[in-house]
């Protein structure tokens, strides 16, 4: 088990620089001039070079990646061009933030989504199928923005119930955890609805019933606790999903976290703050699936092998 | 599983915690950004202004009307050769710390200004300062290399910053501990969620009546109605006119349309070949309906422009120049007087084939802009003229236009009421200034040279005048409005003052009702 | 034609094919259909609600809304399948590199394929269509380059497998160049998965424009998309919620019959197929 440990940490690295430096590239190919836009279009043409310089621009990309990636391992991402402040400091200011509401928008999800599917798959072909289907159905289909503003127009504005955006006290944290979580979950309890409907299907099963044992009792004991081996794989995808929907429902709601971050320091060219972030969230990505196929490895002895 | 779900519970407890909620006492000022840098030499954006300026004061200022007043400064003088300035100081200032406000934080906060390891954008505005001295605590002298007509106006950039604080917090991290001589105190600065200011118990103006001043960054113009309309925010700033027009029914709020001196334009590239002929930007400027986008766009929240300088600015302003009203068909009527005939598909051709078509550039994702963009294009595709939208972010844009890489712009410029305006349309500015439009004139050139130097208003009145006729005939840029800033304050406070000179707005007078 | 029998068996892949079509002809046959020009402005009749004239309303600038959308599903349609055509020529391009090659090309692009499942797609195509600068095209191209993993897995996964069978050893033998092995004898055997991915990717897509529209990056004037329109309605959501209603109700009834008709393509050519494409 230790040495398949060591080998995937290994192999990580390689996918980390490979990352990095798309990251980085990418950042560079951009036409806008990052510079202009820290110092401001009235700046003169001294200051925009006294910039420059110091920030590393004048120099040829691999020197700048070197010294980036240098600076980076020591986790020091250098300052934002728009504000001044240390990269750091800015991404620890939001994290707190983004990993509360996910975490709300994980819980929310997985309560959702868990007594939803594995209901969906004992009772195929009912109507508490087809209903959680359709949500399920409509969850994943619908623009997360879309679901945001209903969400605040309904709720908060029209019922009165919730305030609108903002942080404060636990109730701002309902309504973006729920516009959040929602089409995660609705994924995710398709996805447990088949894997229980699949180990269902299984000889264990089916002989657990042989032997009288009541539904309930075949589906917890024996047909949910299988059918969450493939769902491990599901969540090692959770965190690509929350990104995405951390961007957009961040913004809506004025939320402080790191997703509306990288949307101002994106239209900013904030270039080390956008690099940092990409990559702190895609290493996190590769932490997340690393975790994964540990897990997977532990639970299935045969992985290790491979 | 009970234990799961109290462990839970207590976890969600610790997670959400207690930002802690704000006193009934508290005023909650809700903006589209985030502050930037509130450093007084480092202001680029109005959030950042608008908190700064609250902080800390310049030695003069602008308030409620385009009269230069008295701040940090009690009263000044220039000499006969326009040389030198003289700023009396008002008297037992104290900073926030308790330390005594004198001439030596004034000579300081200018010679950062100067020193170009600031990087401040304002550097350029202050070069014409020589030496400062500040002998005497309580008067600065300013001595210039040239007299300067424009000087007292730079005065209210720049707010004074503390020499005994400063250089211990740094530039870079100022943020987190201003000092300011303010009448409000920077209490906490928790990025893109809030910034808190306290009421400052011994400003010399007296102690404002709002304890706590709460800024609030909500991006979503649509949230940011709903959250004053709810009564979570109790002022908003930059309302769309749809939401504006919502909230002026309200009895809850009070809606401010405060008139501004910014002006917005289609620019074109007068350094383009097909905008050589005076006629063809003329033609230019008849086909296009201002009146409409005013009505029709902007709700009626905005003036028409005949040039850059707004018929507020009474001072200044020049109301005999040369209004282009929409007229299409003498448009079409100048387009033919300048050789320009109908081709096949519609639009226009020279005598050499050449067709009437450019591209101009608009910043992606601001629906106003969008808006009036595809009117002109409908617009000018009347007359026979195509333009092709090309949208892209401001960044993007902005280095097009520092490349003087483009064919027209649509953009809008914040303009002073000081009416120097030297750097945005004088020919040197084209290479070494803000002069995106190209434009050069000769005659301007000189009346500009000339504006600057004089002191006298009376004479620089004439030369003004001048300039705003020649542009206006010359259509330098097609001139589109002076728009206003819609804002709604709930009617549970009185006292704001909205600046129209574009200026920062002060909310020390804010009081709940 | 088995397969098309029992995926016609199946009702929602059924519902979700004939809405898909319906959306089709509605697009192809818009000029036809539209009841006003998508391009004609009445400012003054801006955010007004549905009406006979105009059954979906007018936007701020008084355009029909429903002959805009009516457009707008010819572009929103195109950038979704287009994206997913160029992802799975990338795809088949890389993988067969891959599987077929083996060695250092493989290990290659599967690190790239990599790399290029880690960094969150989201985040790829919003970065990269903010720097070049948002257009159709832009916006086209990048989806479809950054999604082409997935199919690449598979057929490098099939390719592998098939590799080993004797028939195609017989045909190395008979002096088969690679490219005829690959067309004859890999591809008919997978076309059936990566069809069923492109179908699930497309309606991924056709989300992903409307979240590029949010950030100012998608479809631009005087264009539209359905992901456009409906950003522009987010500034009015108060105050004429019909502009975001009808776009937004269009994407999710695409996204939804793109998603009902893969699954059920899935359940009738390859139950075992695991959910690559997302």
């Amino acid at each position: 088990m230790l040495k398949y440990i060591v080998k995937r940490v290994l192999l990580a690295i390689p996918l980390i620089l490979g990352i990095s430096l798309i990251v980085f590239g990418l950042m560079h190919l951009a036409p806008g001039d990052p510079v202009r836009m820290l110092a401001g279009r009235e700046a003169p043409a001294e200051v925009v070079a006294a910039i420059r310089a110091e920030w590393g621009f004048d120099k040829p990309f691999f020197s700048q990646y070197l010294l980036w990636l240098g600076r980076a391992i020591r986790l020091d991402f250098g300052k934002s061009i728009a504000t001044n402040l240390p990269v750091s400091f800015l991404i620890q200011s939001r994290l707190p933030y983004t990993l509360k509401l996910n975490f709300w928008a994980t819980l929310l999800g997985l309560t959702i989504a868990f007594p939803l599917g594995v209901m969906a798959a004992a009772k195929r072909g009912t109507w508490v199928d087809y209903c959680s289907s359709a949500l399920a159905l409509v969850g994943m289909s619908m623009p997360s923005f879309w679901l945001s503003m209903v969400l605040i127009i309904v709720v908060s504005v029209k019922l009165d119930l919730l305030p609108t955006s903002g942080t404060g006290s636990w109730l701002n944290y309902i309504l973006p955890a729920t516009a959040l979580g929602f089409s995660w979950a609705a994924g995710l309890m398709r996805m447990i609805r088949t894997s229980v409907l699949e180990v269902l299907k299984e000889d264990y099963v089916r002989t657990a019933r042989a032997k009288g044992l009541r539904e309930r009792a075949v589906l917890v004991r024996h047909a949910l606790r299988n059918a969450l081996i493939p769902i491990i794989t599901v969540l090692g995808t959770w965190l690509a999903f929350m990104v995405v929907g951390t961007v957009i429902v961040e913004t809506i709601f004025a939320w402080p976290g790191l997703g509306r971050l990288l949307t101002t320091a994106l239209l900013q060219r904030d270039f080390f703050l956008v690099q940092a972030i990409i990559l702190m969230i895609s290493v996190a990505v590769v932490a997340a699936n690393l975790l994964v196929d540990l897990m997977y490895a532990w639970v299935d002895p045969r992985v290790r092998l491979e | 599983m009970k234990r799961l779900v109290l462990a839970m519970l207590a976890l969600s407890l610790v997670l959400v915690g207690c930002t802690g909620g704000s006193g009934s006492d508290a005023f909650v000022y809700g903006n589209d950004a985030d502050i930037k840098n509130i450093a007084p030499v480092l202001l680029t954006n109005v959030v950042s202004s608008v908190v700064s300026y609250q902080i800390h004061e310049p030695l003069v200022k602008y308030e409620g009307n385009y009269e230069l007043q008295p701040a940090l400064a009690t009263e000044w003088s220039t000499s006969e050769d326009g040389m030198t300035w003289t700023f009396k100081l008002r008297p037992d200032v104290k900073w926030h710390d308790g330390e005594a406000f004198t001439s030596e934080d004034v000579k300081y906060t200018y010679e950062l200004v100067l020193d170009p390891a600031t990087k401040s954008i304002r550097r350029q505005n202050f070069m014409i300062i020589e030496e400062i001295d500040a002998s005497d605590p309580l008067t600065v002298v300013f001595h210039l290399n040239e007299p300067h007509g424009p000087f007292l106006d730079k005065m209210t950039q720049i707010p004074i910053m503390a020499e005994h604080h400063t250089p211990s917090v740094g530039l870079d991290s100022y943020n987190m501990n201003p000092l300011g001589t303010g009448p409000f105190v920077f209490k906490e600065w928790v990025p893109d969620d809030h910034v808190t200011l306290e009421a400052n118990p011994n400003y010399w103006g007296g102690k404002p009546a709002i304890n706590t001043l709460v800024f609030k960054p909500i991006p979503e113009p649509a949230v940011r109605a709903m959250a004053l309309s709810k009564g979570e925010i109790d002022y908003a700033s930059g309302l769309t006119a749809e939401d504006f027009a919502n909230l002026e029914k309200s009895d809850k709020v009070e809606a401010f349309s405060i008139p501004q001196l910014r002006f917005a334009y289609l620019g074109q590239n007068n350094r383009y070949w097909l905008f050589q002929d005076k006629k063809v930007r003329q033609a230019m400027a008849y086909a296009v309906d201002k009146q409409t986008i005013i009505d029709d766009v902007l709700k009626g929240a905005a003036r028409p422009a005949v040039g850059s300088y707004a018929a507020i600015n009474e001072a200044w302003h020049n109301p005999n120049v040369k209004a282009f009203d929409h007229n299409p068909d003498l448009a079409k009527q100048l387009l033919a007087e300048a050789g320009w005939t109908p081709g096949t598909d519609g639009v226009l051709v020279n005598n050499q084939g050449q067709r009437f078509s450019f591209s101009v550039l608009i910043a992606s994702g601001n629906q106003q802009m969008n808006n009036q963009a595809v009117l002109l294009q409908r617009w000018f595709s009347e007359v026979g003229i195509e333009m092709k939208l090309e949208f892209m972010d401001t960044a993007v844009m902005y280095d097009r236009l520092d490349a003087r890489d483009y064919e027209a712009m649509m953009l809008s410029m914040g303009v002073s009421p000081e009416p120097d305006q030297y750097n945005s349309w004088h020919s040197s500015a084209i290479d070494n200034g803000f002069n995106d439009w190209c434009y050069s004139n000769a005659r301007v050139d000189e009346l500009l040279e000339q504006g600057r130097r004089e002191s006298d208003p009376a004479a620089r009145k004439v030369i003004y005048d001048e300039v705003q006729e020649i542009m206006a005939e010359d259509v330098a840029a097609i001139w589109l409005y002076h728009p206003n800033t819609l804002s709604a304050l709930s009617t549970e406070f009185t006292g704001m003052t909205e600046e129209p000179a574009g200026q920062y707005q002060y909310l020390y007078q804010l009081k709940a009702r | 034609m088995k397969t098309l029998k029992r995926l016609a068996h199946h009702r929602l892949a059924t519902a979700g094919a004939i809405v898909l079509l319906l959306l089709s002809l509605l697009a192809v046959f818009a000029p036809f259909l539209a009841p006003n020009d998508p391009a004609d402005v009445n400012p003054s009749q801006g955010l007004r609600g549905p009406s006979l004239q105009y059954p979906f309303g007018q936007d701020a600038l008084g355009r029909c809304i429903l002959s805009r959308m009516l457009f707008g599903a010819r572009i929103s349609l195109t950038v979704g399948l287009l994206a997913g055509v160029i992802s799975l020529l990338v795809g088949v391009v890389m993988g067969s590199l891959a599987g077929y090659f083996g060695g250092w090309v493989d290990l290659l692009v599967m690190r790239l394929a990599e790399v290029f499942m880690t960094i969150p797609q989201f985040l790829l195509v919003m970065a990269s269509v903010a720097i070049i600068g948002p257009s159709f095209n832009t916006v086209l191209i990048i989806i479809g380059l950054s999604s082409w993993t997935g199919y690449a897995r598979v057929l490098r996964g099939e390719i592998l497998a098939i590799k080993q069978k004797p028939f195609v050893e017989a045909a190395r033998a008979y002096g088969s160049g690679h490219l005829r092995l690959l067309s004859r004898h890999v591809l008919p055997n997978c076309w059936s998965p990566l069809i069923v991915m492109v179908t699930l990717n497309v309606a991924n897509v056709i989300l992903l424009e409307s979240s590029l529209s949010f950030l100012g990056f998608g479809i631009q004037e005087p264009d539209a998309s359905w992901g456009s329109i409906l950003n522009q309605g987010r500034t009015y959501f108060q105050t004429a919620p019909h502009i975001a209603t009808f776009p937004g109700l269009a994407i999710m009834m695409a996204v939804l019959a793109f998603n009902l008709l893969g699954d059920g393509m899935r359940d009738a050519l390859d139950p075992k197929l695991v959910e690559e494409a997302r």
